[in-house]
């Protein structure tokens, strides 16, 4: 980073606080500070969604997974349309009505207060230490990548957007993520304005996508119904569907957004804009990582990293695999050679053939097509040498290090920019990485202090609290989630695919979360009973989804018997499943013990239970 | 006569259009995206 990059850097993050403490001059009471007094336009609240879900953790990520593997991540996506309108439907009217701070406040008039409680500590189990996720993730790639102190890196994300969320409450959040929306937008651009720029000479985007289609990077959709893979098209599709009304409708960090809306209406209107807009932004994000993938295709060997993890990679070269490292990178130099030559000339060679493309009559391939063919054929062996090169570098760093899951795909689109970007735009581009963190931790800590507030404090220990107090409580609850994330990120430092870990530990609890609310919305049989021990079913039977090879592991050490063993194999399901799991199960309990309730009520055996 | 109180916004009545555009518009999406998809699928190596 150099001056400038630095100025832009510095300019953003105190415009941000600057900004968002504009807000806390407001004198609109906890209404006001949490709810914005139901008076946000549509566009603003859907841009506000919109921000939450993309976190710096989707943008660094998910880049990197389309330079690695390509766009199929995309199908992750396509149950989301579904989901907004079920809950256009479905939950978007019954919350606003109902005048709740929270989703979970609903499930106590609904059924009791153990089950608010219950699912409310969930939440902020989950969401807390997610929080801390969501800060670690870009923290540990930006101290890397950019040599910064990580618990410095930490602190510019973290504490900064405490103190605007803390001082701003709801309103400062929503209007800070608009604007965030603008650096992320502006950012992205300028990185595909500068990689289309470098393309090689007589080389279009067209003949540029052609190679990154011969390298499988531009297949987006998989049709083959296997549980055990994460993306595919049904697992975007249904459990994807699944993924979304749990995190739409029952998490309350987007639950907030749409209750700030000044309508119904508008509440609708903000969750159909990510419908609409969701799908081709992601395949936007995704193809820029194509087209690092390109940059770098077309770039000469020795230009081209082995590890874009600069620290593992400098680690790796003074440790005692160092010579075994370097004999990597020698070869993977030449590999990488090999296909830049190989797919500068299959681009130049579609190109000429585009140009001089006419009709004929002739239906055998020209010596133009054949020489195409072999370009291609050369490009897809090199670049399988290099896949298979940074394979092993990577089995190195896990050798080395003890970290199973470890990848470098996080590490690709910053150590791109740092690279190749031009002086002010990697600080804009770093900047936007930040509020792409940021939009998404202030969400969460507005959403963790209400619940707290309204689920806990005025719940159990000040029922009649004074406005006063209670937005007190909300602004040191808000700093509290805040430092609390800090310290869960300072911690959670070496992880594998962060994404998938946020989404897998979302995962645990959303699709449980999702089948106590259809109890709730869609049976009036479900009683209190049948909800709490459903939700605990739920996730028990996720958690024994999950770790199904470790019980089996443990089943076998204990007991000798290769019962549970044999089916490991079929039970490895995608997270992307799970909660469907979880919600299948929570209705399938909660159902059958409020059927048991209420004939023992008929019976006359159980009288405590007045639930209905 | 309407009963309906005079400041109370009228509900907009056309919410199943704007949700079938929205399944509209998915499904052209992904249409579009195994278009792309198809687009770019090496036919050199073929």
């Amino acid at each position: 980073m150099r001056w400038l990059d630095w100025v832009v850097v510095a300019a953003y993050l105190a415009y941000v606080v600057t900004d968002g403490v504009r807000f806390s001059r407001s004198r609109d009471g906890l209404s006001g500070y949490l709810l914005a007094n139901r008076s946000l336009p549509w566009w603003a609240v859907g841009l506000s969604v919109i921000a939450t879900q993309m976190s710096a953790i989707t943008l660094v990520g998910t880049t990197g997974q389309a330079f690695q593997d390509g766009m199929g991540f995309i199908q992750f996506y396509f149950g989301l349309p579904l989901a907004m309108i079920i809950l256009c439907v479905t939950v978007v009217p019954f919350f606003y009505r109902a005048k709740i701070f929270t989703a979970y406040e609903y499930l106590e008039r609904r059924f009791d207060a153990r089950t608010r409680t219950t699912t409310s500590f969930f939440f902020l189990l989950s969401r807390g230490l997610s929080c801390g996720v969501i800060i670690a993730a870009p923290s540990v790639i930006l101290s890397i990548v950019l040599g910064w102190d990580r618990l410095a890196t930490i602190l510019a994300m973290g504490l900064t957007t405490t103190v605007y969320t803390m001082l701003g409450g709801v309103r400062a959040v929503t209007w800070t993520d608009v604007k965030q929306m603008a650096v992320i937008v502006v950012g992205l651009s300028a990185v595909s304005i500068v990689i289309l720029q470098a393309l090689p000479e007589q080389v279009g985007l067209g003949d540029a996508l052609e190679v990154a289609g011969l390298a499988g990077r531009l297949e987006t959709l998989d049709f083959t119904f296997d549980p055990s893979k994460t993306y595919t098209f049904w697992s975007g599709l249904i459990g994807g569907l699944f993924l979304m009304l749990s995190y739409f409708g029952c998490d309350q960090s987007q639950v907030q957004r749409f209750l700030t809306a000044r309508s119904v209406a508008e509440g609708r209107t903000s969750l159909l804009m990510s419908a609409f807009v969701k799908i081709p932004m992601q395949f936007l994000i995704l193809l820029i990582g194509v087209l690092i993938f390109l940059f770098y295709s077309f770039l000469p060997g020795s230009q081209t990293p082995l590890l874009y993890d600069r620290g593992e990679a400098a680690k790796l070269a003074t440790s005692d695999s160092a010579a075994a490292f370097r004999s990597l990178e020698a070869r993977h130099a030449d590999a990488a050679q090999r296909r830049s030559d190989a797919a500068i000339a299959y681009a130049r060679m579609r190109a000429a053939d585009a140009d001089a493309a006419a009709p004929t009559s002739d239906p055998a391939p020209s010596e133009g097509a054949a020489a195409s063919g072999v370009a291609a054929q050369r490009f897809v062996e090199a670049n399988d040498s290099v896949t298979a090169l940074r394979a092993a570098a990577r089995d190195m760093v896990r050798t080395t290090t003890g970290s199973a899951s470890y990848s470098d795909v996080n590490y690709v689109f910053p150590a791109f920019v740092t690279t190749h970007m031009p002086i002010g735009v990697v600080g804009l581009i770093i900047a936007a990485i930040f509020a792409a963190a940021m939009s998404s931790i202030a969400a969460e800590l507005n959403a963790l202090a209400t619940a707290s507030t309204i689920d806990f404090y005025r719940r159990h220990v000040k029922p009649d609290g004074t406005d006063r107090e209670l937005l007190f409580f909300s602004r040191m609850s808000t700093l509290f989630w805040g430092i609390f994330a800090c310290v869960a990120a300072y911690y959670a430092a070496s992880l594998g695919s962060l994404i998938e870990v946020v989404n897998k530990f979302g995962s645990f609890f959303y699709g449980s979360l999702l089948g106590v609310f259809v109890l709730a919305i869609g049976t009036k049989r479900a009683t209190g009973r049948g909800a709490f021990w459903g939700l605990l079913s739920g996730i028990a039977a996720v958690a024994f989804v999950n770790y199904y090879a470790e019980i089996a592991g443990l089943w076998q050490s204990v007991s000798g018997s290769d019962l549970l063993l044999v089916h490991v194999e079929s039970l490895k399901i995608s997270f992307l499943w799970y909660n469907l799991i979880g919600c299948f199960v929570v209705v399938a309990v909660g159902m059958l013990i409020s059927v048991l309730d209420r004939s023992a009520r008929v019976t006359g055996s159980d009288p405590s239970n007045t639930n209905a | 006569m309407s009963t309906e109180p005079l400041d109370q916004p009228k509900e907009f009545p056309h919410w199943n259009r704007v949700y079938a555009a929205v399944i509209l518009f998915t499904v052209l999406t992904i249409v579009g995206l195994w278009l792309f998809s198809r687009a770019f699928t090496p036919t050199a190596l073929q």
